[in-house]
């Protein structure tokens, strides 16, 4: 039974990797999202580090370190597709709904497996990175430091795609959700702290309660030797009671949303 | 055996109405106005195994608001709906495998396999609906040998045409064997060759596998060819329930003229004499619809007034016979 519904994902997954690679010139042009900013970064961070030698906590390494990372989790964190949205304005939703299949869990899929080929050439962009700026970056102390930080993005990633999700639900009820989804999009900039270390703002500890900062601030940090002293299962299990409960708030919303959907269109 | 089984359903749902202009618009940004429609107002029907029910009605008369209840797109407002033995609503897995939606044009397979082969697509639908190797495979040599699809099976479906991709999206919503079709426009915009394929087919599968199908179509041809059964819905209310034959009968008492102008220049004139006359583009004839018994009148002043090269009176097909009506209503 289990592995009936797996394989059932695991086609969605098939098919979207065979989409994918029709993109090969565009996937690597999507690299310069990888490059760039953390380049631009560098020099920023650079010229500020002349005057000190440690800000907050950071040294300049750490800092540099910590936006490549940052980028490269928050670039290939799955996102749930604005084409939710519009399927639910205009009436591409139905033939989703009279399938058997699960709709989050198509998108999931379908989000996670195509993003499977950007994220290889995303580390190649973090291996050019780390070798053109050798003498600043910094490498995980061992190998657990490394997973830890892969398995907090990862499911800090899961839970920023059920947010967006729901976002994009709100369509059932909105004439256009996209100006939600865009100031989303540019929230979780901020909140994921990609733009500066949440711990360098203030009222930190607001930001620091919030879920977003699994996204790429927490695993980062892992990363570049921060959190050496944290209790990974207790954080683990905040983690899961975010995703769970975003999760549940989804699906009451999706089954809410299907009662004032009107199926526009001849579809 | 009882399939489909309908009592007093009814759909109202709110739209939003826009006041025309800048003005209307900044109206509108500040309280936008809604207005109720009642799209089905209580209607009730069944369908049997093996039957294949025609749906038609003029646009907005209630259709595909019907069969996207009857599929679980669409939330009833108040009624019993029943297919199947599920509410379709629920969307139980066990009910979602037995039935298929076609929506004309726009399918599902497109949608997902755009820039890869519709093979691919294909075996994703299998695995979707759990189908077995064996008969997946069955199937689909059956469904491309009749189709004649084989040479096209491997082309991305971008780059084929639209009755390709129709004869296509077929073969997927009927691959795992579905017992209940709702199809709603699955000829639209396609050629006459290609439409006549796809009919073709849909009697096949039904009859093949006692299969259940509501059917909808502007096309009166693939509803008399097709449909052992007639439902004419307007406005939301079903006003015919029976045999082909028999609504022509119910609605007509009338007879069909059909004649052609010697100069087409006295078309104004003749529009002002009947204005429901109709022009039929591929054969450059004109149609009107008239009661029987003023069939003979008529054909007289039409020769004393234009210069008739053919004329013909017969009795109407049911498209001339519905358009008629639904012109009469509205």
């Amino acid at each position: 039974m289990f592995l009936k519904v797996l394989r059932k994902y695991i086609a969605v997954s098939e098919i979207m990797i065979l989409d994918a690679l029709q993109y090969k010139i565009n996937t690597f042009f999507l690299l310069s999202v990888i490059l760039v900013p953390p380049l631009a970064y560098f020099f920023l961070w650079k010229s500020i580090y002349t005057q000190k030698e440690i800000i907050g906590n950071y040294k300049l390494g750490e800092i540099i370190t910590y936006y490549i990372i940052t980028y490269f989790f928050l670039e290939t964190k799955p996102r749930a597709p604005w084409d939710i949205a519009h399927s639910i304005k205009n009436g591409g939703f139905s033939k989703y709904i009279t399938k058997p299949i699960n709709h989050f869990f198509f998108y999931f899929f379908s989000e996670y497996s195509y993003l499977f080929v950007w994220w290889i050439t995303a580390v190649f962009g973090v291996v050019i990175l780390f070798f053109a700026l050798k003498n600043y970056v910094i490498l995980p102390y061992g190998l657990l430091p490394f997973f830890l930080s892969l398995l907090f993005s990862f499911f800090g990633g899961v839970l920023g795609f059920i947010i967006e999700y729901i976002l994009n639900l709100l369509a059932f009820w909105v004439e256009r959700p996209f100006a939600f989804l865009r100031f989303f999009d540019l929230t979780i900039y901020f909140l994921s702290g990609a733009i500066i270390p949440l711990d360098l703002l203030p009222f930190k500890n607001v930001f620091l309660f919030l879920p977003f900062k699994y996204i790429s601030f927490f695993p980062a940090r892992i990363f570049i030797g921060k959190e050496v002293n944290i209790n990974i299962l207790n954080e683990l299990f905040i983690l899961f009671f975010w995703i769970i409960l975003f999760y549940s708030i989804s699906q009451i919303i999706l089954y809410l949303g299907r009662k004032s959907y009107s199926a526009p269109g001849s579809i | 055996m009882e399939v489909i089984k309908v009592k007093d359903l009814h759909k109202i749902y709110r739209r939003p109405i826009k006041e025309k202009g800048l003005k209307g618009s900044i109206k509108e940004f500040f309280k936008r106005k809604y207005e109720e429609v009642h799209a089905l107002k209580g209607i009730s029907f069944e369908v049997y195994e093996g039957e294949i029910l025609g749906f038609v009605g003029p646009n907005g008369a209630g259709k595909t608001t019907c069969m996207k209840i009857l599929s679980g797109v669409l939330y009833k407002t108040k009624g019993y709906v029943n297919v199947l033995g599920f509410d379709p609503f629920k969307r139980e897995k066990e009910f979602l495998k037995k039935i298929t939606f076609v929506m004309g044009l726009e399918g599902f397979l497109e949608e997902i396999v755009w820039d890869i082969s519709a093979r691919d697509g294909l075996y994703f639908i299998k695995d979707l609906y759990e189908v077995n190797d064996k008969v997946f495979l069955e199937n689909l040599n059956e469904m491309v040998e009749i189709l004649d699809v084989k040479d096209i099976l491997d082309v991305p479906l971008r780059r084929i045409s639209k009755g390709q991709k129709m004869r296509l999206e077929l073969i997927a919503s009927l691959i795992y064997n579905p017992s209940v079709l709702f199809l709603d426009e699955p000829t639209l915009g396609l050629d006459i060759v290609s439409q006549k394929n796809i009919r073709e087919f849909i009697k096949y599968y039904v009859e093949k596998n006692k299969a259940t199908c509501i059917l909808t179509s502007h096309y009166m041809k693939d509803v008399e060819e097709l449909s052992d059964r007639l439902i004419v819905i307007n406005n939301g209310e079903i006003i015919y329930e029976g045999s082909v034959q028999g609504a022509i009968e119910k609605f007509s008492g009338k007879k069909l003229i059909k004649f052609s102008l010697k100069d087409e220049r006295d078309k104004e004139k003749l529009k002002n004499f009947y204005p429901k006359i109709h022009k039929d583009k591929e054969e450059g004839i004109y149609r009107i619809l008239v009661p029987k018994s003023f069939a003979s009148e008529i054909t007289k002043n039409l020769f004393q007034n234009f210069e008739i090269t053919d004329i013909t009176i017969e009795e109407p097909e049911l498209e001339e016979v519905l358009r008629d009506v639904f012109e009469s209503s509205s």
